[in-house]
C-alpha cells in the first residue's frame, strides 16, 4: 500500500465517481483488500467499482467518514454516547427506501457496525407491521397448506397469517 | 458478523420479484430489493419475541430458522444491546395455598410501554404454572418451581428451577445442586441468572454464603447449561457484569444482609441499606400483609459503564414501589430515586 495516497476514488455502480479517505476504507474489509492492492497504487489509472448505487455509496461513506476516527484509535465514552446520537440521526433520516440498501451494502462491505445499527432499525421498523406487510416487503409468499395454517393456529392460538 | 454473500444472494423467492401492488403504504417505500436469506435472517435476531412469534406464520423458511437454537443464542443476545427498564411484578391473587401467581410487567416511567418483549399469551401461560419468576436476562426467564407449603408460607420452592425462553416457548428444567438444596430459602443462597458468556446461551450461578466466626466466605458454583451439571466456580468470571447481589433473609423474613460481590477480586462488601429496606418485612403473617424487597441489576443502560444496582421494595397490598439506585460503589450507598403507585396504567410518581 503507498502511504502517500490519503483518498481512495471508487466508483458506484452507477458509474459516478466517489472519493473515501483511506482511514474510512479501513471500516471496511474488501475496500482495505483493494487499498493493499496494486490498484491503488500511483501508477494506476484503473478505479475499482464498488457494486453499490450512488445514493446508497453516499450515506455508506458518510458513515464510515464519521466512524473511521474512533476505529482507528479508539475513543473515550462520551465520543461513544456521541457517536450514538449520531447514529440515531443518521438511521432516522428518509431512509426507509434505502435502508435494504444499506443493509445489503453493509453485508456486502463486511462493515459490522452498520450492518448491525441497520438491522436494528429494520427490525424497529418492522415490529408494528402485520404478516402481510412483512411477506411483501420481504417479498415472501405463503407457503403453508392449508392443513399445515390449521396445525399452527392449534399450536399458536391468535397467530394470524394476513 | 456479517457474511458477504454477494454471489449467492440467495433469492427469497424467485418469481415473486417483481413488485407488485403499488399500494400507498409507508412499507411499500421498502419495496424493489429481494433481500438474501441471512441478511433476513439477521435482521429477525433484533426482533423483539412477541413480533417474532407474530411472524412465524409468514412462510416456512422463516417459521424453521426461529426454532434453531442458533438463531435464539443470537436473538438473545440482541435483546440487551437494547436498553429496556421494565421489570416483573408478580401477583398473588388470592392468599390460599395453591394458587398460583399472576404474572405482569412493569414499565418505569418516562420508559415507553415496553413489555420486554414479551408475548402476552405467555404471561398467560406463565401463570398457569406453580412457578415464580426470580430472574429474566437477555429475554429468558429464571423461575422456580413452587410446590404446596404451610398457610403462612402457601407456596414452598421445591428445588427445581425452570429456564423459560418466550421466543420458543420453552421451558427447561434444572435440578438444584445438592448443597444447595440443604440451605436452599434458609438464609445463605443466592441465585444469579447472567448473560450469555462463551457459547453458552446463559449463565447460572448459586452462592453460599458462610459466616464462620471471624471469616466470610462464599462458595459460587455455576451451571453448565451445554453439559447439564452444576461446577464449583473460580474467581475472575464475568457474567458481563462485575458485581454479584447476594441477599440474607433472617427466618423472619427480615431482610438481614445486602451484600455485594466482586466476581473479579472475590471482595465483599456490605450494602448500606435504607432504613425502610432494614425494617419492612417480606410477608407478615399478623396482617397478612406482603412487602417485596428485592434488589436487582439492571442491564446496562447504552452508553453507561458500570453496572446499575435497584433496590425496589413493593408495598403489594397498597401497590407502592420505592426506588433506590446504587451510586457509588465505594461508599456502597443508595440513594432513593423515587416512590411510585403502581394503578392500571403503570407506575405514576
Amino acid at each position: 500500500m503507498s502511504s502517500s495516497v490519503e483518498a481512495i476514488t471508487v466508483l458506484s455502480s452507477d458509474g459516478d465517481e466517489f472519493k473515501i479517505t483511506v482511514s474510512a476504507a479501513k471500516l471496511s474489509k474488501p475496500l482495505n483488500w483493494m487499498l493493499e492492492d496494486v490498484c491503488f497504487s500511483d501508477d494506476c489509472d484503473e478505479v475499482p467499482t464498488i457494486e453499490v448505487n450512488s445514493k446508497t455509496l453516499v450515506k455508506v461513506i458518510e458513515y464510515c467518514e464519521k466512524h473511521a476516527p474512533r476505529a482507528n484509535s479508539g475513543a473515550s465514552d462520551s465520543d461513544a454516547e456521541e457517536l450514538k446520537k449520531w447514529d440515531i440521526e443518521f438511521m432516522k433520516m428518509d431512509v426507509k427506501d434505502i435502508l435494504f440498501h444499506i443493509l445489503m451494502a453493509a453485508n456486502y462491505l463486511h462493515m459490522e457496525g452498520l450492518y448491525d445499527l441497520a438491522c436494528q432499525t429494520a427490525a424497529d421498523l418492522m415490529k408494528g407491521m402485520t404478516v402481510s406487510q412483512i411477506r411483501k416487503i420481504f417479498h415472501i409468499k405463503n407457503d403453508f397448506s392449508s392443513e399445515e395454517q390449521e396445525q399452527l393456529r392449534r399450536q399458536h392460538p391468535g397467530c394470524s397469517f394476513d | 458478523m456479517v457474511t458477504a454473500r454477494k454471489t449467492e444472494a440467495a433469492v427469497m423467492n424467485g418469481e415473486d420479484m417483481t413488485d407488485g401492488g403499488e399500494g400507498n403504504t409507508a412499507t411499500d417505500k421498502v419495496k424493489g430489493i429481494t433481500m438474501p436469506k441471512d441478511v433476513v435472517y439477521e435482521i429477525f435476531t433484533w426482533l423483539p419475541a412477541k413480533s417474532i412469534l407474530k411472524f412465524k406464520s409468514c412462510s416456512k423458511f422463516i417459521y424453521e430458522f426461529t426454532q434453531e437454537k442458533y438463531f435464539l443464542v443470537k436473538h438473545s443476545q440482541n435483546v440487551t444491546l437494547q436498553g429496556d427498564s421494565s421489570f416483573f411484578i408478580i401477583q398473588r391473587v388470592h392468599i390460599t395455598p395453591g394458587d398460583y401467581e399472576e404474572k405482569n410487567i412493569i414499565s418505569l416511567p418516562g420508559n415507553k410501554a415496553s413489555s420486554l418483549g414479551i408475548p402476552k399469551n405467555f404471561l398467560g401461560l406463565l401463570s398457569q404454572r406453580p412457578i415464580r419468576i426470580l430472574s429474566s436476562n437477555h429475554g429468558l426467564l429464571l423461575c422456580e418451581v413452587l410446590q404446596k407449603g404451610e398457610f403462612y408460607y402457601p407456596q414452598k420452592p421445591k428445588g427445581e428451577l425452570i429456564i423459560c425462553n418466550p421466543t420458543a416457548q420453552s421451558f427447561s428444567s434444572i435440578g438444584l445442586p445438592h448443597s444447595f438444596e440443604e440451605n436452599y430459602r434458609k438464609t445463605y443462597v443466592t441465585l444469579a441468572f447472567g448473560s450469555v458468556h462463551d457459547d453458552e446461551v446463559y449463565q447460572l450461578l448459586v452462592f453460599e454464603y458462610h459466616q464462620e466466626r471471624e471469616s466470610e466466605y462464599i462458595v459460587c458454583k455455576a451451571y453448565k447449561p451445554k453439559e447439564g451439571v452444576w461446577k464449583e466456580r473460580e474467581k475472575g468470571l464475568l457474567m458481563g457484569y462485575r458485581w454479584a447481589l447476594l441477599c440474607s433473609y433472617s427466618s423472619r423474613g427480615r431482610c438481614q444482609n445486602m451484600l455485594l460481590y466482586n466476581f473479579e477480586s472475590g471482595e465483599m462488601r456490605r450494602l448500606l441499606l435504607p432504613k425502610e429496606a432494614t425494617t419492612t418485612r417480606w410477608f407478615d403473617p399478623k396482617k397478612l400483609h406482603y412487602h417485596s424487597v428485592r434488589l436487582f441489576k439492571r442491564d446496562k443502560a447504552v452508553g453507561t459503564s458500570s453496572d446499575d444496582i435497584c433496590l425496589v421494595i413493593w408495598d403489594k397490598d397498597d401497590l407502592v414501589f420505592t426506588f433506590w439506585v446504587l451510586t457509588d460503589y465505594e461508599s456502597s450507598l443508595l440513594v432513593k430515586v423515587f416512590d411510585g403507585e403502581y394503578g392500571r396504567n403503570g407506575i405514576a410518581e
